[in-house]
C-alpha cells in the first residue's frame, strides 16, 4: 500500500507516455555562425508600407482559405520565394492578424524562405465565432491546433514537402507546442518567440486570477469580457506599449488597425482565458516528449508571458535551444532593430542549420 | 533485607486477580455516534457542490469528518475524498481533500483525457455550525487552497471557499474499542 499509492498517484499525476529519449542537442553558437544580419529597417517602415514597396509586395501575397473546425473559413496568405530554401509558417498571437507579420514575411522571402500566413479562428480576417466581432473567444484550445494541422496538410506541405518550418508568436507559441506534440512528422524545425506557456496574471497573483477564471467557465458558457477587458481601443500611447520598445513599429502597428477596422480585435472572454490557462499548462509540461529542433527566443522585458515555463520546457526538451534577448519586450520581432535583427538572423541560422538539403 | 526491598517484593508477588478486578469495575466505553448527512454548498471556483458527509460524535460532541463531494460544472469539474478534524471538538474543522480535478467536463469538446484530469490535494479549513433544536442541519463555510502538482504555471494552486448546508438522515452507534 505504502508503494501502491504514490505510484497510483504518479501514474495519473505524470501520464503514461515515456519522454523522448535522446541526447540533448548540441547549441548552434549563432555569434559564430554566419549568416544575414540585417533586414528591414524600422526608420523607413511607415513610408515603405503607405503605397510603397512593402505595402505592394504584401498585396502580391496569394490570398487563400480553408475550412477549420466547425466549418470555420480561415484566412491564409502565401508569399513565395524562388528559389525556395523552405516553407515557414507564420502562427500569430493574439490579436495579431496575417498583415501585422508583413515585414517579417518581407524579410524571410528576401532571404529565400517562402511565407505561409495564417489569420487563426476568430482573429484578424477569419471567421469569428461570436456576434460581437471583438471577442477574444475560442470554444476549445485545440481547435487552433487541429486547424493548423489542417493548413499545414493540405495548403503548405502540398507546396514544401521538403522544408516545413514553423515561426510561432506568444499564443501561437502554445498553438505550436500542441501541434508538434501531435503531429512532430509535419515540421523540420520551429522557433517558438515569447511562446505563451505561462500568461503574465498582472496585478491579480495567478492562483487567483485562475480561480475566478474557472468559475466563470463554470458558471456558463465564457463568452463574456474577462475582468478588465472589453471592445477594442486603439492604442494612444506609445510609452505604456507593454510589446515593443519600437516607436516606427508600434505607430505602424497602431496605423493598421486604424485603416483595416475588420482586422481588429478586442479583449479575452473568460472561455478564451480558461483554455488559454489550460493550454498553456500542458504545453509547459511537453518539453521532455519533443522531438523536433526548436529554438526559444525569451524576451527579458516580457510583461505579458512568464519566463519560468519557458525555461522548464526548454530545459527538460533534448531538442531545444533558448536564446534570451534581455532588454526586449514581447514583441521579439516587433521591436527596435538591434533586438530585432539579432532574433531574426538567429532564426535564419537556425532554419538553414535544422533544414533538409 | 532492607524495608524497601521487602516492599516492592511484597508488591510484585501480590495476586493478579486485583488488576483484573479493578478493570471489570471500569465503566463500559461509550460508543461513537456516527451521523450520515448529504446536502450541497455554493462558492469558488467550483461554483456549486453536492455532499456526503458522517459525522463521528464522542461524548455526543463531534470530533471527525469524512465526506465525498462532486462538484460538477461546465468547466472545472471535482470529484474528492476529504477529511476534517476539529479541535477540542468544536464548530472549527481542518483537514486535507484528495480531489480528481478534470479542467474540462467529459463533455465538452475541449476534454482531453490525457491533459484534463489531474490529481489535487487541497487544505482545508472552516467551521460547521449545527442548527436548531436537534442539530440536525449544518451551516458549513470553509476556505481551501488546492495544489495541483501535475499543472504547472498559472494552474498549479487554486484558491476557494465554500458555503453549504448539509441535514443528518441517519444516527447509528459504532462501538468503542478500548
Amino acid at each position: 500500500m505504502r508503494l501502491l499509492l504514490p505510484l497510483f498517484i504518479g501514474v495519473v499525476a505524470w501520464g503514461c507516455r515515456p519522454p523522448a529519449n535522446l541526447p540533448k542537442a548540441v547549441p548552434i553558437d549563432f555569434a559564430s555562425t554566419g549568416g544575414p544580419s540585417t533586414f528591414s529597417a524600422e526608420a523607413t517602415l511607415l513610408e515603405r508600407w503607405d503605397g510603397g514597396v512593402l505595402e505592394r509586395r504584401w498585396t502580391r501575397g496569394e490570398l487563400g482559405h480553408f475550412q477549420g473546425v466547425d466549418g470555420l473559413a480561415l484566412r491564409y496568405s502565401v508569399h513565395r520565394a524562388s528559389p525556395s530554401r523552405g516553407a515557414v509558417v507564420l502562427v500569430p498571437g493574439r490579436t495579431e492578424a496575417m498583415m501585422k507579420w508583413a515585414e517579417v514575411i518581407d524579410d524571410l522571402v528576401a532571404n529565400g524562405y517562402s511565407a505561409y500566413a495564417l489569420d487563426v479562428r476568430g482573429q484578424g480576417a477569419s471567421d469569428r465565432m461570436l456576434p460581437n466581432r471583438d471577442k477574444g473567444y475560442v470554444r476549445a484550445f485545440d481547435d487552433y491546433v487541429t486547424d493548423l494541422a489542417t493548413f499545414v496538410r493540405t495548403v503548405v506541405r502540398k507546396d514544401e514537402p521538403r522544408n516545413v518550418f514553423v515561426l510561432a508568436h506568444s499564443m501561437g507559441g502554445a498553438i505550436a507546442t500542441l501541434f508538434l506534440d501531435e503531429h512532430p512528422d509535419l515540421v523540420t524545425a520551429v522557433v517558438l518567440s515569447s511562446p505563451m506557456l505561462e500568461i503574465h496574471t498582472g496585478g491579480f497573483p495567478a492562483p487567483v486570477a485562475s480561480s475566478l477564471g474557472l468559475t466563470a467557465c463554470s458558471m456558463g458558457d465564457g463568452t463574456d469580457y474577462a475582468i478588465g477587458y472589453g471592445d477594442f481601443t486603439e492604442e494612444t500611447d506609445f510609452a505604456k506599449s507593454s510589446v515593443t520598445s519600437s516607436q516606427p513599429r508600434w505607430a505602424w502597428k497602431v496605423g493598421l488597425y486604424r485603416d483595416h477596422p475588420s482586422i481588429r480585435l478586442g479583449g479575452v472572454t473568460w472561455r478564451w482565458l480558461c483554455e488559454a490557462l489550460n493550454a498553456s499548462s500542458r504545453a509547459t509540461t511537453l518539453g521532455r516528449f519533443a522531438t523536433v529542433p526548436t529554438l526559444l527566443l525569451q524576451a527579458g522585458a516580457d510583461t505579458v508571458v512568464k519566463p519560468g515555463s519557458q525555461d522548464r520546457y526548454c530545459t527538460e526538451s533534448p531538442s531545444c535551444q533558448k536564446s534570451v534577448f534581455p532588454n526586449a519586450k514581447h514583441e521579439l520581432l516587433n521591436e527596435t532593430d538591434a533586438i530585432r535583427n539579432d532574433a531574426l538572423s538567429q532564426v535564419l541560422k537556425f532554419f538553414a542549420a535544422k533544414g533538409n538539403p | 533485607m532492607s524495608p524497601l526491598v521487602l516492599c516492592l517484593a511484597a508488591a510484585l508477588a501480590a495476586p493478579k486477580v486485583s488488576n483484573v478486578n479493578r478493570r471489570v469495575e471500569e465503566p463500559p466505553a461509550e460508543p461513537i455516534r456516527v451521523r450520515l448527512e448529504v446536502g450541497g454548498h455554493l462558492g469558488f471556483p467550483h461554483w456549486l457542490g453536492v455532499v456526503a458527509r458522517s459525522t463521528w460524535h464522542f461524548a455526543e460532541k463531534p470530533r471527525f469528518d469524512l465526506d465525498v463531494q462532486w462538484e460538477p460544472s461546465n468547466y472545472l469539474q471535482s470529484y474528492s475524498v476529504g477529511g476534517a478534524w476539529r479541535p477540542l471538538d468544536s464548530i472549527v474543522y481542518v483537514g486535507p481533500r484528495l480531489r480528481w480535478l478534470q479542467f474540462v467536463p467529459p463533455w465538452s469538446r475541449a476534454y482531453d483525457a490525457a491533459g484534463s484530469n489531474k490529481l489535487g490535494l487541497s487544505a482545508e479549513a472552516g467551521v460547521r455550525v449545527p442548527l436548531g433544536a436537534e442539530k440536525r442541519a449544518v451551516l458549513g463555510a470553509g476556505l481551501f487552497a488546492t495544489w495541483v502538482p501535475a499543472q504547472p504555471a498559472n494552474l498549479s494552486f487554486l484558491f476557494g471557499l465554500t458555503v453549504g448546508l448539509t441535514y443528518g438522515l441517519v444516527d447509528f452507534d459504532v462501538p468503542q474499542a478500548r
